[in-house]
């Protein structure tokens, strides 16, 4: 009977679980609840791609992309200055390792500087070392700031025959897997010292009474034991510990010329934080700005009023607009672009701009996207809208113009 | 006559302490010891936690100038307050031994069902160290000493250097150079920067980040000596708890509350 | 080591003979079944509840543990919060009603083997009382740290923070409230209500409200983000602290078995007393030395 009950709740629970893994279809991390002016004001992705989303143990797989640090970046975050970053991945454990980290075309294994308008274009390698369903995020973390998530993805992992391991190289050249390299010492000092510990408690605990002491304790003052003619401690126990202590004592020395032995060339702890080189200047095309921001909560829409104007000879077209890790791409310019985080909107005109013209657009962007992720701030301390609008032209040039507005609700 | 009657006096101690009694068995020593190892490793546990857990956490925050300075303080206080009470009540010479081990074994249960078996971490990353042998240390010099006074200056010492030893061996095959990413780093930085931990960027790390003042390769040294100077303070923090906290109280009542 | 007690003969005829318990072999006073009984179910209950939570966690947590604005969430964890409150609720209130009814019904004038079970049920309780710090400052808080590895930090009703602050934290005082209850209820002689308030109760009750109460600090620190003390996730971070602190007052449990112990001395002199009563008085043995 019991039985049966269980395996009800667990078909209904596993039932409920399948229906909610169908019903969404992307998943986060926690970010909804950052602020929104946080994710809008301080980072922009875009171009994040994965390279592959199904794989076994041991596969690689790339994810790269764009991460801009905005000049919005919001005054009450790191003092206003961001200084020091790292790029990484957020994912629900050690399910991936890390084995490639470059930013703007340089190796960077830790920590990079970074700055207010710096763009990082960013390539993360990771092997698949958990087998399961995992939704994977690049983020950049930032000092005194915490860590800003970037578009995931499912990715999902088999097995592979023999597992995961982690061959690596030592400098001596000597070769680990980093896996389970110095489990055995680990594991086998540990419990050595346990052994000890017990050997020591157990002397006391088991042959001698505990309790009853108290009453003879009482009696003696804190500095004395009575001696061999109480009885509490004897001369055999101080000879029992003294050989226990002795142990202790070799054990840790023959440990310790041990290591000094068979891992010489030991380094401390290592820093190796990276400057980036900054991107080579990009052809400009045209700027944008925002001029103001409307939403109105009964139709949802959020209406960003900008003006485009632009640079060059050729036309330019309003081809998006990025915020934090969405993205809402303008539909009347055919842009090809397709994800979980991608969504369309609408312009007042169809985005083109002609050469030397400035021209005012508004972009209607659909609220119930930004109202699911959290991320309208109606409601909340800062009534503002910032992101990057993109600007491309028919040879391929991009540029991205942060914009930040205030946002003034209908109705709140 | 006066070493009769310290005679007598320790005959009449050595009488009480092999007495036989009607209803207290050996089953209250057990009962004692099993239940008080949970609160005294929780004890132990929460505040090595909360004041020094992230070095122990992981291989790559174990470096030459904080780990050292700040783990022995932290640990001391639990064993200190435990090596007061066993003594005073029992003249039991094993508090900082018994605190030691009920430490290691909470540590050992949490990151194994925790760490190893929840998110997967490898083990080798997220190993805990162990104070048994300075505990030991600890005891012994009590025992010895039969002063507080000299086991808070010397046994903080041997605290300290039992801690930093038997560990150190334990993280010496991290401490190995090898190149990852084109840069010259140890085993240990390469696990933390490979096993991927959503909430510890590496610029989170307390470490030594090179200073203009090495003294020559002494660093650890520095670290070791200011850390027993901590753990000094840190014994007499434990001494108020075993003393204040824990045997004070017995049969103290408020009148009014 | 355990002898029955014959029944006292009443010198003073008007009152009734003090409750001595029917002897049943296997069940006396510090029988494992007789008085140490709950010393082991109530531990075990309690390790049994952890387990049974870190299991739900296994299958439950990936997903849908990590991202708070789900449904899923909502029914599988924030649920998990209701439920564990309630049950504590309901648990503290049925039991700590039954110790104070029952405190009227049994009975006042007790046999010493009747006070000795007493006694063991009570190192029992406090026994629970330990093993539920171990799991509210230990096995949780060991999670804490690991499963914060896995997401950026949404609410303050994440997965582990669920069975540590919102079961166990609040079952701690249940627990050091409701030995206290059995102690003044049932040991009149070490904590009737006539010798004031004990202060080892006073300081191990205090450990854990107080560390009820700092939960609430803990999770505004978490939701500040000045400096990088709120967003990080540094253990060590000092809004963390007075966890420790507030840990460091159920030291007085020690004091609880102290007070506990000196009273069986008590009572085992007592027994001799009247044992040895109208036997001569034995002849003192010329002290040997060592």
């Amino acid at each position: 009977m019991r039985r049966r009950v269980l395996s009800i709740l667990g078909a209904a629970f596993t039932a409920m679980a399948v229906v909610g893994l169908a019903a969404t279809t992307a998943s986060a991390h926690g970010e909804r609840a950052q602020e929104g002016f946080v994710r809008m004001e301080a980072v922009s992705w875009w171009d994040v791609q994965f390279s592959q989303t199904s794989v076994k143990q041991g596969d690689t797989m790339t994810i790269t992309g764009t991460a801009k640090i905005l000049e919005t970046w919001p005054s009450n975050m790191s003092g206003g200055s961001p200084s020091v970053c790292y790029f990484t991945v957020v994912e629900p454990g050690a399910r991936f390792v890390l084995i490639d980290r470059q930013i703007n075309g340089v190796e960077t294994p830790q920590s990079n500087f970074c700055h207010k308008g710096g763009v990082y274009n960013f390539s993360m390698t990771l092997r698949a070392r958990d087998s399961g369903q995992w939704h994977v995020h690049p983020a950049v973390a930032v000092e005194q700031s915490g860590t800003l998530i970037g578009p995931g993805q499912w990715v999902t992992t088999a097995d592979a025959p023999g597992g995961f391991s982690y061959p690596l190289q030592l400098l001596d050249g000597g070769s680990i897997d980093l896996e389970s390299y110095g489990t055995w010492l680990i594991l086998g000092f540990s419990g050595l010292t346990l052994v000890l510990g017990m050997w020591w408690m157990l002397y006391w605990t088991v042959p001698k009474r505990t309790v009853t002491r108290l009453a003879v304790a009482n009696y003696l003052p804190l500095n004395q034991d009575g001696g061999e003619a109480v009885g509490l401690i004897t001369r055999k126990d101080h000879r029992h510990m003294a050989i226990i202590t002795g142990v202790t004592i070799v054990i840790l020395g023959g440990g310790f010329l041990f290591q000094a032995l068979a891992f010489p060339g030991k380094l401390p702890l290592q820093t190796d934080w990276i400057t980036p080189p900054d991107l080579p200047a990009v052809t400009q095309i045209a700027k944008a700005e925002a001029t103001g921001a409307t939403y109105d909560p009964g139709t949802h829409l959020l209406t960003i009023d900008a003006k485009v104007q632009n640079l060059s000879k050729e036309p330019v077209t309003l081809a998006a607009f990025r915020t934090a890790y969405l993205a809402f791409v303008n539909v009347a310019a055919g842009l090809a672009e397709s994800g979980d985080y991608i969504h369309q909107m609408r312009l007042s005109t169809d985005g083109v701009v002609q050469p030397g013209q400035t021209a005012t657009v508004k972009l209607m962007v659909p609220g119930q996207v930004l109202e699911q992720e959290e991320m309208l701030p109606v409601g909340k301390a800062q009534l503002q809208v910032a992101g990057v609008i993109e600007l491309s032209d028919a040879a391929g040039n991009r540029n991205f113009s942060t914009v930040e507005t205030a946002l003034n609700p209908t109705r709140t | 006559m006066a070493s009769s009657v310290i005679d007598v006096r320790a005959g009449e101690l050595r009488a009480l302490a092999n007495r036989e009694y009607r209803y207290i068995d050996r089953k209250w020593d057990l009962m004692f010891w099993v239940t008080a190892a949970f609160v005294v490793g929780a004890a132990a546990n929460i505040t090595m936690l909360l004041f020094a857990g992230d070095w122990d956490f992981w291989t790559d925050w174990k470096d030459r100038q904080w780990w050292m300075t700040i783990t022995p303080f932290a640990t001391i206080i639990i064993p200190s307050a435990l090596q007061y009470i066993q003594w005073r009540a029992w003249r039991f010479p094993t508090g900082a031994t018994y605190t030691a081990v009920c430490l290691f074994l909470c540590t050992w249960v949490g990151r194994l069902i925790q760490w190893k078996y929840f998110i997967n971490m490898p083990i080798n990353f997220v190993w805990s160290a162990t104070w048994i042998p300075a505990g030991i240390l600890m005891d012994f010099i009590l025992m010895q000493t039969r002063s507080f006074i000299l086991t808070s200056l010397v046994g903080a010492g041997a605290w300290t250097i039992g801690y930093w030893v038997a560990n150190y061996i334990m993280l010496a095959p991290f401490l190995q150079p090898t190149v990852f990413m084109g840069h010259t780093l140890t085993v240990a930085d390469v696990q933390g920067i490979t096993y991927i931990r959503a909430q510890t960027p590496e610029y989170l790390r307390v470490i030594e980040r090179g200073s203009l003042r090495t003294f020559l390769q002494e660093t650890q040294y520095v670290s070791l000596a200011f850390g027993t100077t901590l753990a000094v303070v840190g014994y007499w923090i434990g001494q108020f708890i075993g003393r204040y906290l824990s045997v004070w109280p017995i049969g103290r009542f408020l009148k009014q509350v | 080591m355990t002898q029955q007690i014959t029944q006292a003969v009443p010198e003073r005829s008007e009152q009734p003979a003090p409750y001595d318990p029917p002897v049943v072999p296997g069940r006396g006073p510090t029988d494992w079944r007789g008085g140490w009984a709950w010393g082991i179910y109530a531990p075990l209950i309690l390790l049994g509840v952890a387990v049974a939570f870190r299991i739900y966690q296994a299958f439950f947590t990936f997903p849908w543990g990590l991202d708070s604005s789900t449904p899923q969430f909502f029914w599988l964890w924030r649920m998990a919060v209701v439920v564990s409150l309630l049950g504590v609720g309901i648990f503290t209130v049925s039991w700590w009603g039954w110790l104070l009814q029952t405190a009227r019904t049994i009975p006042q004038r007790i046999s010493r083997r009747e006070e000795v079970r007493r006694i063991a049920v009570f190192w029992g309780l406090v026994g629970a009382t330990s093993v539920n710090l171990y799991i509210e400052a230990s096995f949780w808080p060991n999670q804490d740290g690991a499963f914060h590895q896995t997401l950026v930090r949404d609410t303050a009703f994440t997965v582990s923070h669920i069975p540590m602050f919102y079961l166990f934290f609040p079952l701690g005082v249940t627990l050091a409230v409701g030995t206290y209850l059995y102690g003044r209820t049932r040991l009149p002689n070490v904590y009737g209500a006539g010798k004031g308030f004990p202060w080892s109760f006073f300081l191990l009750i205090a450990a854990t409200v107080t560390e009820v109460a700092q939960v609430a600090m803990n999770e505004w620190g978490h939701s500040v983000n000045f400096g990088n003390a709120g967003a990080e996730e540094f253990f060590s971070v000092w809004f963390h602290w007075p966890f420790v602190l507030y840990g460091w007052l159920a030291g007085g449990i020690f004091a609880l078995w102290g007070e506990t112990i000196l009273r069986l001395y008590q009572i085992e002199d007592d027994a001799e007393r009247e044992e040895t009563a109208d036997a001569p008085a034995p002849q003192t043995v010329p002290a040997g030395g060592a």
